[in-house]
């Protein structure tokens, strides 16, 4: 016998704490690839985003957290500048930029910061909610 | 006005005193319950520890998954803790029964 029951909760928590995680990962890798021009697709970097899913439980327990389904390349359109000088600009100087937009990326940090904050307030309450339920055993 | 003595027969009991069932077994089932118990604590107290151990030497991925662990022995141990408590105090309530 294990206390997980009593814990179930507390992992669907850390499931969608682990999932902001992956997501602030994947926002940061935007944001430092913001200006590159060269990936391993040739081109230059797409900006990525990462899909969720729920995780099923049996039919008594409901939903189990979320996890990552997948990363996907978004497929928005390229900006071009012209920037002749550049090395990787092309016949008639126009160069090709990712499609990152820093203030997107930021208002999405933001909101994957306080995704994950509300994940651990839920944790938190669930641990406050057991702790409280010990305190009627105290006589 | 006669009144009669008290004898023997005034004082009839109205039922047998009713003997609890004998279980023999008793002692055995909760001793069973105390162990699971314990095993279960034992349970968390082991992936909390293993969780340290990840961060310690950096195969951690999440820092929540570790202090979640913890977390969980903190507070499986205070429930072994209030059950341990409740069992001395009745324990001690029943050695100080007068016979």
């Amino acid at each position: 016998m294990g206390f997980d029951g009593l814990f179930g909760a507390g992992g669907i928590s850390s499931s969608g704490m682990s999932a902001e995680r992956l997501r602030m990962e994947v926002i940061a890798n935007n944001i430092a690839n913001a200006q590159t021009t060269r990936s391993p697709n040739g081109g230059p970097y797409r900006r990525q985003d990462v899909v969720f899913e729920t995780v099923l439980g049996n039919h008594k327990q409901g939903g189990q957290g979320v996890r990552a389904a997948e990363i996907i390349d978004d497929p928005s359109e390229l900006p071009k500048i012209f920037n002749p000088g550049h090395p990787d600009a092309d016949a008639d100087g126009f160069l090709t930029l990712p499609n990152v937009q820093i203030p997107v990326e930021m208002v999405n940090l933001m909101t994957a910061t306080r995704a994950y904050e509300a994940n651990l307030k839920a944790a938190l309450a669930m641990k406050q909610m057991n702790e409280q339920a010990l305190t009627l055993m105290r006589s | 006005m006669e009144i009669s003595a008290i004898g023997a027969g005034s004082f009839i009991p109205t039922a047998e005193p009713t003997r609890p069932a004998a279980t023999g077994s008793g002692g055995k089932v909760f001793g069973d319950i105390v162990e699971q118990v314990l095993a279960g604590q034992s349970k968390a107290d082991a992936s909390a520890n293993q969780a340290i151990e990840a961060l310690a030497t950096g195969q951690a991925e999440n820092l929540h998954a570790v202090s979640l662990a913890v977390a969980q022995a903190d507070l499986s141990f205070h429930l072994v803790l209030e059950l341990r408590n409740r069992i001395t105090e009745a324990y001690q309530e029943v050695m100080r029964m007068q016979v």
